[in-house]
């Protein structure tokens, strides 16, 4: 649970920033963390916590959008399954696998959209350099994600380790 | 059969959470206010009115930093004396900044009252962020619930229409822009009288569709708001045609418009305190605006 909590905070923050830093960007060039952290759950941790996790990342993200509510849970939960069924089939973990597959599944995801809601004109234009940074940014999230994993599992194995290792509270 | 329902727990959910996703999107209400009449219950909202300060607190510094830093490295060098008197003049610097930016604002109030007679009160409200993804055009206000914002007010600037609040929180608001591509406006050629849709196109250009019957649009014409489709009052400036596609076969016509806004350069805003005949008829008896505001936007 605690890693799926620590991913969606991370999401949280980097949706915020991301927004921050939105209008400095041309249209179309801002990533989408929301969808590299769901990626980069989706390699770590299985299960429905994660799974929930990643519809959760995706309300936060229709909040924090202009999107309906439900849009980005829909793509993210899609998004998570074809990253656990893909981290099957090849090590996603390796950069010349995780690039090309978070391409695709960011395009991928972009014409789905289009077929939920109607499309902006020249969709692809904004959709495609929109991809490449996504697929350029997903292993600096990846790293940054397992990092915290780390750290969050550091604590919590430094917690009880004391508490039994100890020959005496007193 | 425990294990399994062990083994499907994750495609039971899956399918779960994706129908949730399906019927949510069919039924989006995103201008409407939930059942208990608030645009956003207690989480959603406070994860809004969280992210508009953090948005702030990401833009701002990069802007503050750059400057601190320039004037820090400058005044490095420079005796006790020359920094006093520098700190001096700095304090000037800002308050004459702030003097020129109350000058700005109220040129820019100006303006827009005389875009058309409003009688309708106005909030101002800074933007803190953008939408990232490129598929939706929509902008975070600092500015909520407790400064009277509510959906479908309209939102404007003093060069025109700037879109319309689709969700508030105690301290911030969502705005679709014009350009979403989900977004359309009943608008009027200013010149002509020609009448059409002005719809987003999701890029940096708005559409505008009309009836043919011998309308005339012209590059160049200005199209303002019609004020039919009771969501903005008329005569508020949308757009300049850039180009007419006429095609004589087609019953409708189409011409592509540059917004009269500078969307890339949005900074302040202002929020008409009032709802336009239809989203007041949909929100009414929904709670979403207080009587005493109501009283008050009435006045």
């Amino acid at each position: 649970m605690r890693p799926v909590l620590s991913a969606w905070l991370l999401a949280w923050l980097l949706l915020v920033a991301t927004g921050a830093f939105a209008p400095w960007l041309p249209h179309g060039f801002a990533p989408d963390p929301a969808l590299l952290i769901v990626v980069a759950l989706g390699l770590r941790v299985g299960g429905v916590a994660s799974l929930a996790g990643a519809w959760a990342i995706g309300a936060t993200a229709d909040l924090l959008s202009g999107a309906p509510f439900g849009y980005h849970g829909l793509l993210y939960v899609i998004g998570w399954s074809l990253t656990r069924m893909a981290q099957g089939q090849v090590e996603l973990r390796r950069t010349s696998a995780l690039v090309p597959f978070t391409l695709v599944l960011s395009l991928g995801l972009s014409g789905l959209a289009a077929l939920l809601l109607p499309a902006p004109d020249a969709w692809w234009r904004a959709m495609l350099p929109h991809a490449v940074v996504n697929a350029a940014l997903v292993r600096w999230v990846g790293r940054g994600f397992a990092a915290l994993l780390e750290s969050d599992r550091g604590d919590m194995l430094r917690g009880p380790t004391r508490l039994h290792s100890g020959a005496s509270l007193q | 059969m425990r294990e399994l329902l062990e083994r499907l727990r994750v495609p039971l959910l899956f399918l779960l959470l994706v129908a949730v996703s399906l019927v949510a999107l069919a039924s989006d209400r995103r201008a409407l206010p939930n059942e208990r009449g608030q645009d956003h219950g207690w989480l959603s909202g406070l994860l809004l009115d969280a992210a508009a300060p953090f948005q702030k607190a990401f833009a701002f510094p990069v802007e503050l930093v750059r400057d601190g830093w320039t004037r820090y490295a400058a005044l490095l060098d420079v005796r006790g004396e020359n920094e006093e008197l520098r700190a001096r003049l700095a304090a000037l610097e800002e308050e004459n900044l702030q003097f020129r930016e109350a000058l700005i604002a109220s040129q820019r109030l100006q303006r827009i009252a005389e875009m058309r007679d409003l009688a309708s009160p106005m909030r101002p409200a800074q933007v803190v962020g953008e939408d990232v993804s490129p598929w939706f055009r929509s902008v975070l206000l600092d500015r909520g619930r407790t400064s009277d914002v509510r959906s479908g007010m309209p939102v404007v600037t003093d060069r025109g229409v700037v879109g319309l609040v689709t969700a508030t929180s105690p301290y911030a608001s969502r705005v679709m822009l014009l350009l979403d591509a989900q977004s359309s406006i009943d608008g009027i050629v200013q010149r002509s009288r020609a009448r059409g849709i002005v719809r987003g196109a999701g890029t940096d250009q708005l559409e505008f569709v009309f009836y043919v019957r011998g309308d005339d649009v012209q590059v160049g014409d200005e199209v303002i708001t019609s004020g039919f489709g009771g969501v903005y009052p008329k005569g508020l400036r949308i757009a300049e045609v850039m180009e007419v596609m006429a095609d004589e076969d087609q019953l409708l016509h189409r011409a592509r418009l540059r917004p009269a806004v500078d969307f890339g350069r949005l900074e302040q805003v202002f929020v008409m305190l009032v709802r336009g005949a239809s989203l007041e008829l949909l929100y009414e008896g929904d709670g979403d605006l207080p009587g005493d505001d109501r009283a008050a936007v009435a006045e």
